[in-house]
């Protein structure tokens, strides 16, 4: 039986997760990740930061010219919770009879 | 902590959307910038073609498509190293392989129906084009590339019917602008 992971179930950070695990080794820029999740600046900034406490996202800043750039990407053990996850909803939904 | 059925059910539902909307997100960022050179290329290519005879036609695009296909080698390397998929040689192959195929089967066409003015040689490739763009949106799910290739498909058959005096301009500007502003429109998400 898989595990629920709270951090993640919470509905913004499931969207930011499951476009981070979408896009794989590739890392999503700030506003690309933004518009994809339908989040604002700050409520993404925010879960984010949670996000990258936890260990499951990776914030890459850097310089492109003079313009400031903010990357996210997933990490190995968010990549693994993420599944984890997926799985967990899963069970619910077979046990339910839906899956 | 408890989750019911309806909310996994609607939890995953939004995952499979994100996931949807990234991969086709990835994919246009991926098409970009080749249309934009394509765009590039047909706008010199048709306006060369403009001002030149058209027994010199081949001269003109000849070395516009292998500097497209060049072109389009190292954008795919560029893209393979970035997503560290190590994808650049499928990429290098398949363009060259697509380049030689749709030349091929143009230059057949011609062969077979000999056609007696130069207009078709104007306008086939760019009918070609727009097809190709219209099926890969369709078989691909990505309905960008369907517009463009409608939008190329209208503007041609408009500029072959009513702008025939000016018809390799015509194609240079509306072909190549709208493949450059097809390019950049798929940049945005």
């Amino acid at each position: 039986m898989a595990e629920p992971d709270e951090l993640i179930h919470q509905s913004l950070r499931l969207r930011i997760m499951a476009a981070l695990h979408a896009a794989g080794a590739e890392p999503l820029e700030f506003g690309r990740l933004k518009a994809l999740v339908g989040a604002t600046d700050g409520n993404l900034g925010s879960h984010l930061a949670t996000l990258e406490g936890a260990g499951y996202v990776r914030i890459d800043k850097d310089f492109v010219g003079k313009r400031p750039r903010t990357r996210a990407s997933v990490t190995p053990a968010g990549g693994r919770a993420f599944r984890g996850h997926m799985d967990y909803l899963r069970e619910i939904m077979e046990s339910a009879g839906g899956g | 902590m408890v989750i019911s059925s309806t909310e996994a059910a609607e939890a995953l539902r939004d995952i499979a959307q994100t996931d949807r909307r990234t991969r086709v997100s990835g994919a246009y960022h991926v098409a970009s910038p080749h249309l934009i050179l394509w765009g590039l290329i047909w706008a010199a290519g048709y306006t060369a073609s403009g001002l030149t005879p058209p027994d010199k036609w081949g001269l003109v695009w000849l070395p516009l498509i292998a500097v497209g296909v060049i072109g389009a080698v190292a954008l795919g390397m560029r893209a393979g190293a970035r997503s560290g998929s190590g994808g650049a040689g499928f990429s290098a192959g398949r363009t060259t392989i697509l380049a030689l195929a749709i030349g091929l089967f143009i230059g057949s066409v011609y062969f077979v129906f000999q056609p007696v003015s130069p207009l078709p040689y104007l306008v086939f490739p760019a009918l070609i084009t727009a097809l190709i763009y219209v099926l890969l949106g369709g078989l691909l799910g990505l309905p960008r590339y369907v517009w463009i290739g409608a939008i190329m498909f209208l503007v041609t058959m408009v500029g072959f019917i009513y702008a025939k005096p000016v018809l390799p301009y015509w194609i240079a500007a509306a072909g190549g602008g709208g493949l450059v502003l097809g390019g950049l429109w798929m940049r945005k998400v």
